[in-house]
């Protein structure tokens, strides 16, 4: 294993499998670990594994688990598609598609009636990745998932939280929403 | 006469490369950039991506495309060239996108595109291996995960010599030109071409000598992107 802290560029070996596992920023080939990006090696001593951590930030990857801020883009009958904004916690930015699906089975533990009374075209929503391979999947079940910006669907007014529904403080009407513990306070990390 | 007494037209002995001169991140715009010189060539190597790949018809669902693109600037060749693809460039660009996409983990971004912008401001002869050479600075520049960082360099025979890094008279007087890419932890071949004639035994020894070639034009990429790294390092607070 190579002195921690050193700079090292994809094809150099900074360990062998005997010592550490392959972390992030390496890969295992012949008994070796490799770094794959130019970075500096670090041990991730929990886990014992070779962590190469990038001297510059490449592409961001997507990760099941990931928190997720989305726009609501579209809604049907099963699904809410989203567009990810960010990841919080990361300041990258997002390789590839940012298009996301949130199926109706997903959003909330309880029984949902209609994916339009718990989300809405325009809704700023906090989800989780639940799967990255075949396109990208969401849940909301959790209490601090769900929505955490909403608009009056007929002014555009931000809404305002009344106990478990939502409210526009102009037209006075109340709509309906899977909303998350922290709703309107900003937070996106 | 291009080779008299062992030493070649430009001073150089047979197994000697011409002076490179290499520079990791160049342009601020890209994600990541090299520039780099080799003899008489310029070339200028930018990496944008991985981003949704667009039209979406060349999308593949489980990796990105690597969509290596070069191009050789109209004022780089003496007899001013006309702008625009022509047949040689568009079969450099592709054997260079397929060597690049034997190194890079390109099934960490399904249905994204990577590319690669090999410009070249100035030829000599060579242009192919300075291209993959800047392009594989480029990637690792750009933070792209890669297997390991390409290298390439061509052998040839001039005069009935083999020799290391055809120069610009070698290449269009001498007997043959092959340039190879490699990946040089494993030095597995990533690309390899031949123009004009060798016996085994001359091949053989071709390939020898543009190994130790990557291997020296290798060492000087690492160089290059220490270099940058190690003062980014110093300025960091
Ligand atoms: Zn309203």
């Amino acid at each position: 294993m190579i002195e921690e802290g050193r700079l090292v560029l994809p094809g150099d070996r900074v360990a062998i499998s005997e010592e550490l596992q392959a972390g992030e920023g390496t890969y295992e080939h012949g008994g070796d670990i490799i770094a794959s990006v130019a970075g500096t090696f670090t041990v991730d001593r929990k886990r014992m594994r070779a962590v190469v951590e990038p001297v510059n930030a490449g592409p961001l990857l997507l990760k099941p688990g990931d928190i997720a801020i989305c726009e609501v883009k579209q809604i049907t009958d099963s699904m809410v598609i989203v567009n990810i904004l960010h990841i919080a916690g990361r300041k990258r930015r997002i390789a590839g598609s940012n298009d996301a699906v949130l199926h109706i089975s997903n959003i909330s533990n309880d029984y949902v009636e209609s994916t339009g009374k718990t989300f809405r075209v325009g809704d700023i929503i906090r989800a989780k990745i639940i799967e990255v391979g075949n396109g990208i999947r969401l849940a909301t079940k959790e209490n601090n998932l769900g929505v955490i910006k909403a608009y009056c669907t007929q002014c555009r007014n931000p809404l305002i939280r009344k106990g478990n529904v939502l409210e526009c403080p102009i037209c006075e009407r109340t709509e309906e929403r899977k909303i998350a513990a922290d709703y309107g306070e900003g937070n996106i990390d | 006469m291009l080779i008299k007494d062992g030493i070649r037209m430009d001073g150089r002995k047979p197994d000697e490369l011409r002076p490179i001169k290499i520079e990791a991140g160049v342009l601020h715009r890209a994600q990541g950039s090299c520039y780099l010189e080799w003899g008489g060539n310029k070339v200028m190597a930018a990496v944008y991506g991985p981003r949704e790949a667009i039209p979406r018809h060349i999308q593949h669902p489980l990796k990105a495309v690597i969509n290596a693109r070069y191009n050789m600037v109209p004022f780089s060749v003496s007899d001013r060239k006309r702008p625009g693809p022509d047949r040689r460039s568009v079969e450099i660009s592709k054997v260079t996108s397929e060597a690049l996409e034997h190194v890079v983990f390109t099934g960490l971004f399904p249905r994204t595109m990577i590319d690669v912008c090999i410009e070249v401001l100035g030829a000599e002869a060579g242009t192919r291996c300075a291209g993959l050479t800047a392009a594989a600075v480029a990637l690792a520049d750009a933070g792209i995960p890669m297997r390991d960082l390409p290298v390439a360099c061509a052998a040839g025979k001039i005069d009935g010599t083999v020799v290391l890094d055809l120069a610009g008279d070698e290449d269009c007087e001498g007997e043959a030109d092959m340039p190879i890419a490699i990946a040089p932890r494993t030095e597995e071949i990533l690309l390899m071409q031949m123009d004009g004639h060798m016996t085994y035994q001359e091949f053989e020894e071709a390939l020898e000598l543009a190994l130790k070639g990557c291997r020296e034009v290798s060492k000087l990429q690492k160089e290059a992107l220490l270099r940058k790294y190690e003062t980014k390092n110093e300025v960091a607070p």
